[in-house]
């Protein structure tokens, strides 16, 4: 379960959003400029709202009124960058590794990176570097990289903006079942309307900030 | 035509500026990346006390020191209380050596942590690791090619020194006589085969870890 009542004041307007998602994918769709990731980066901690209090998993990580504001490393989030921010000097296998590592939480490890990588079909690529890897390649190991540490919420910032037609079309299937099987709530930007509707249970619209518009649809395989 | 009857030059030159490299990249090194990514008030100020030695005399760095450590300066003062004395030993070559490499080493690295990509530090935080771990396993890492450059400049700079180490460790033969210092007084002397062994050194060897420096930095790029 995810709450999120937040302002945040920027220099040019000030965003307002409110949102509460069960096991679902809120998609927010808006313009570049219209605050879409300065959502997503106050939910992971990257940024600090102005007010508001944001709950995920039923666990307050942060709360203006309260000043409860935890970091980013124990808000248990996982998030995918839109140009994925996979390191570049560590091969595909260790930027798996690296979530894992870092939490050190025996728990954490019974997911094995292999596995997790095979079952995005880039088992094969364990030992290359990222530069070698393709646009696709890159998104599926970023998706993994993000899910190896077993995250509460899931933050996806323009995943397929940077992906040919093809692959995005076969990249958002894979999305929308990944959310099947991974049962925790999605939070992804886009500024494309047709992605938004086929990926998002829930719709948010935003412009300069304020929430133009919440469609709620629960039709699956829509 | 070469031939050099004292070679304590040299190794007192090598140990000066090894010592004084090993305090400046302790040093600048963190300093650096705390200023390539914090803001604070007075952070101009600061900055332009680190790198005003780059610009200064060194005969006014060697004055500065001579306050400072001098029998009767501040700090030369208080350890002299403690029975320590730092001017005219070697010691004092070597915190000459360190004031004025320090602003090319906190230079070359504020440049070299600038450079790497703020996400992947995100990425690394919305992974769990705690600072300290990004700062290990994602910054030095990737900011390496230009921390090596940096070191090597603050290595030729420590290597060279002259002025201020003149004025705060004097011409002591076999104690605090550097190699700079001894060419200059070999010339004086009118010893042109002591002086042009001692250039031949230093040429030979900058060039070479110049040369070597910049052919490994070349193949680090990612």
């Amino acid at each position: 379960m995810l709450e999120v009542n937040l302002v945040k004041n920027l220099w040019h307007f000030n965003l307002e959003l409110k949102l509460k998602a069960a096991n679902e994918i809120v998609v927010l769709l808006g313009p570049s400029g219209s605050g879409k990731t300065t959502v997503l980066q106050c939910l992971a901690g990257l940024l600090k709202p102005s007010a508001g209090s944001i709950k995920i998993d039923d666990k307050l990580v942060f709360s203006a009124e309260q000043n409860i504001n935890v970091p980013t490393r124990h808000r248990d989030i996982g998030y995918l960058f839109q140009d994925y921010a996979l390191f570049p000097h560590l091969t595909v296998k260790d930027n798996v590794l690296y979530g894992p590592k870092s939490r050190r939480a025996g728990t954490d490890l019974e997911l094995n990176p292999v596995e997790l990588l095979d079952s995005f079909g880039v088992g094969h690529l364990l030992n290359r570097y990222p530069r070698q890897l393709s646009g696709g390649e890159k998104q599926r190991v970023a998706l993994a990289r993000a899910l190896a540490t077993r995250p509460k919420l899931l933050l996806l910032d323009e995943p397929l903006s940077a992906l040919d037609r093809n692959t995005r079309l076969s990249l958002r299937q894979e999305l929308k079942n990944l959310h099947k099987s991974w049962q925790v709530p999605f939070v992804l930007v886009t500024h494309d309307e047709e992605e938004a509707e086929y990926l998002g249970d829930q719709l948010i619209v935003i412009e300069k900030g304020r929430v133009q518009e919440i469609a709620v649809s629960h039709v699956v395989g829509k | 035509m070469f031939a050099l009857n004292d070679w304590s030059p040299v190794i007192i030159s090598l140990r000066v500026a090894i010592i004084a490299v090993v305090i400046v990249t302790c040093l600048g090194v963190p300093l650096a990346r705390f200023m390539a990514r914090g803001e604070f008030a007075g952070k101009d100020l600061v900055e332009s006390c680190i790198t005003l030695p780059l610009v200064l005399p060194p005969s006014v760095i060697g004055y500065g020191l001579l306050i400072l450590i001098g029998k009767n300066g501040m700090v030369g003062r208080a350890l002299a209380e403690a029975g320590i004395t730092i001017i005219f030993t070697w010691w004092s070559a070597v915190l000459a050596a360190t004031v004025v490499s320090l602003p090319l080493m906190y230079q070359s690295a504020k440049a070299a942590f600038k450079s790497v990509d703020v996400s992947f530090e995100k990425a690394a935080r919305t992974l769990g690791a705690s600072e300290l771990r990004i700062f290990f396993t994602i910054s030095l890492p990737l900011a390496w090619p230009g921390l090596l450059a940096g070191l090597v400049l603050a290595f030729a700079r420590a290597l060279g020194e002259f002025g201020a180490t003149l004025m705060v460790a004097g011409n002591i033969p076999g104690q605090t006589q550097t190699i700079p210092v001894a060419i200059f007084f070999a010339v004086d002397a009118g010893d042109n085969t002591t002086a042009r062994t001692l250039v031949a050194i230093v040429t030979v060897f900058s060039f070479l870890v110049i040369f070597w420096v910049n052919r490994w930095a070349r193949r680090q790029t990612y």
